[in-house]
């Protein structure tokens, strides 16, 4: 274990924060500003040519205002809470690749001592189940908050929220299950080199699985039309209610990292990932990239396309489609790749 | 047999297990709460886990690993079953301390 | 101390060892039930860690997504859909008997400690890269050989112990339908309505 493999794994973390962070800030101001195109008005421009330093204004905002702790909130977990919900979302970003293996310019790889570096901070046997295993923890950020926060309409939507959560945990899975199957791997540099020829949405198993994560995707980020637990409307803000300044800011950013992140596995897991047409990949790793980031990026904007298309679910709908309509048909779908892995390869 | 898993003797990881263990049989005795106790005899259950993971990477034999898996399956079953049973006796006699459950008592 | 501290693995180990045991004291030491869950789930993400040190990275995202993120969260659930309140002192401190069965099990827990401290079984060859292979039995040359943490724990499960998988998804099916018939509301019967 020499150091210059500590120093590239410390300088991919760094720059993998970095970069998420500011994303993830400039993907708020891309929300306000998409759904203020579709509702016919602008969105904020007052903040820098174009609001483009509107993230920046929202950051000092968060973090100048007075932090208020209410007067009988368990102490311990009304701090943790927001942390959790953070940590996970940026611990997902451990195992996403970027690219393939790129060859570092001569510079570099004269003074780390080799040149292949992955696009990717860790790559371990289980790909996709660090995934999993990740929003199962998230979970944790959701219940610690309302129940710490010692106020009803908190408690109501962070039980609400849990156990919207953790239900749609189960199709997010099984319809992994059957991208799993066709691509053989749980890796996901695996799965994405699995879909040189063909993208697993154009298969048939694929596609039925493309469905039914979409779904779950929307359902497990808390996103319209599965956003009952923190509707304005409905229950004040849910189980963030009380929560102000930097730990709202908090949980602002870590619902924004967990849709990066599922617009990022969607691409990876049907979508083709990284790969480019006719081999050209290879070559220009660039390219690669690119289109990763286009795909991403078309994703992230659906997420919000979808917010302001369609209406809320009710909850005890919202409840009946996650247990007696996706899950009898991720199943059925577990069965059809199988059957196209034996028969059609 | 490999005694030194990922620059670890294998003993480390068996002390680990013990006082882990040992804690959860304390907390099965001390605690009243239903709910605490169940969590100690997850933690219990945990450090056979452990021991097993050792012994597995140490014998070079994956099924140490499996098994493990297989506790894993049942530890979730018995939670399942296990906090159901609370609930039931919650909502009759309005508490979970255990040593307030005596209807049985001579 | 036999561990070389220059390598991130001991260190790794022993930063996660800590965590587990500080986790697991505060579990049964905590008043307040939800602190105790808490911390029942560090514990359990640190015992994860020591998994991943281990190179059992299979188990490790096991133990993440079954134990800390589905037992814990019922756990959780429970803890707080009962409003459990803290508990008092211990009292059994006053009762002899169990004062008397406490040192028993200290005395008891002792030996197995020095048992597990002086282990010292004969050192073999180092143990295999992580691989597993498995013969069909007709004596044919054909088998299959898999090499990787997940593959092998995936094949040994498939094609040695069959039989448990299978009798363990029946004993989850079994559990699920009895959770839920134990933990129903009863239907008041009204025949007025």
């Amino acid at each position: 274990m020499d150091l210059n493999l500590i120093l590239v794994w410390a300088v991919k973390s760094g720059l993998l924060f970095f970069v998420i962070i500011t994303a993830c800030a400039y993907y708020t101001l891309a929300e306000r500003v998409v759904s203020a195109f579709i509702q016919d008005r602008r969105g904020p421009n007052r903040a820098g040519p174009l609001g483009l330093f509107q993230p920046l204004a929202d950051g000092i905002k968060f973090l100048t205002k007075e932090e208020v702790f209410p007067s009988q909130v368990n102490k311990i977990t009304y701090l943790i809470a927001p942390a959790i919900s953070v940590s996970c979302a940026i611990m997902a970003w451990a195992i996403i690749p970027f690219g393939g293996r790129i060859q570092l310019p001569e510079i570099l790889a004269s003074l780390v001592g080799f040149s292949d570096v992955d696009l990717q901070v860790a790559n371990p046997d289980t790909g996709i189940l660090f995934l999993l295993a990740i929003s199962s923890l998230s979970v944790y950020g959701v219940i610690l908050a309302g129940w710490s926060s010692n106020n009803k309409y908190s408690l109501m939507g962070s039980i609400r929220a849990t156990a919207q959560m953790i239900s749609y945990e189960l199709p997010l899975g099984l319809s992994l299950t059957a991208i799993v199957l066709m691509a053989g791997s749980l890796k996901l540099t695996d799965i994405n080199n699995a879909q040189k020829d063909l993208w697993f949405v154009f298969t048939l198993p694929g596609f039925m699985a493309f469905l039914i994560f979409s779904v779950a995707m929307f359902a497990e980020t808390n996103r319209l039309p599965f956003d009952l637990a923190e509707a304005e409307s409905e229950l004040v803000v849910g189980f963030h209610t009380e929560y102000g300044a930097f730990k709202f800011a908090l949980f602002f950013i870590a619902e924004y990292m967990n849709m990066i992140t599922m617009s990022t596995v969607v691409t990876l897991l049907f979508f083709g990932g990284y790969n480019v047409p006719f081999g050209l990949g290879n070559d220009f790793h660039a390219l690669g990239i690119a289109f990763f980031l286009l795909k991403v990026v078309f994703f992230a904007f659906s997420f919000m396309w979808v917010r302001w298309t369609l209406p809320r679910f009710r909850y005890d709908m919202l409840m009946n489609i996650g247990w007696k309509k996706l899950i009898p048909w991720a199943l059925g779908n577990i069965v059809l790749a199988a059957t196209y892995v034996v028969y059609w390869k | 047999m490999n005694t030194i898993i990922s620059g670890v003797p294998l003993t480390y990881y068996l002390t680990l297990a013990v006082i882990m263990f040992a804690t959860g049989v304390l907390g099965v005795l001390l605690r009243r709460n239903a709910v605490v106790i169940f969590m100690s005899v997850e933690l219990m259950l945990n450090s056979v886990n452990l021991v097993f993971i050792s012994f597995s990477k140490a014998m070079g034999n994956i099924g140490g690993e499996v098994i493990v898996f297989f506790v894993m399956a049942i530890a979730a079953a018995e939670a399942a079953v296990g906090l159901a049973i609370v609930i039931a006796i919650h909502r009759h006699k309005k508490t979970v301390f255990v040593d307030e459950i005596n209807l049985l008592k001579w | 101390m036999e561990l070389e501290l220059s390598n991130p693995q001991p260190l790794l180990f022993l930063i996660f060892a800590g965590v587990c045991l500080g986790s697991s004291l505060s579990v049964i030491l905590q008043k307040n039930p939800v602190i105790s869950a808490v911390s029942l789930v560090l514990s359990f993400f640190a015992l994860a860690g020591i998994y991943a040190v281990m190179n059992a990275i299979f188990i490790a995202t096991m133990q993440v997504l079954v134990y800390t993120g589905a037992i814990m969260v019922l756990v959780i659930f429970v803890i707080m859909l009962l409003s459990l309140r803290e508990e008092t002192n211990l009292e059994i401190w006053r009762n002899p008997v169990k004062q008397v069965g406490i040192v028993f099990l200290v005395v008891l827990y002792g030996f197995l400690l020095m048992a597990a401290v002086n282990y010292n079984p004969e050192i073999g060859n180092g143990a295999p890269v992580e691989s597993y292979s498995f013969m069909i039995q007709e004596g044919q040359n054909k088998g299959i050989e898999v090499t990787g943490n997940t593959a092998s724990v995936g094949a040994s499960t498939f094609l040695d112990y069959l039989l448990p998988f299978e009798l363990v998804s029946i004993l989850l099916t079994a559990a699920v339908i009895g959770a839920v018939v134990i933990a129903k509301r009863e239907k008041l019967n009204n025949p007025n309505t």
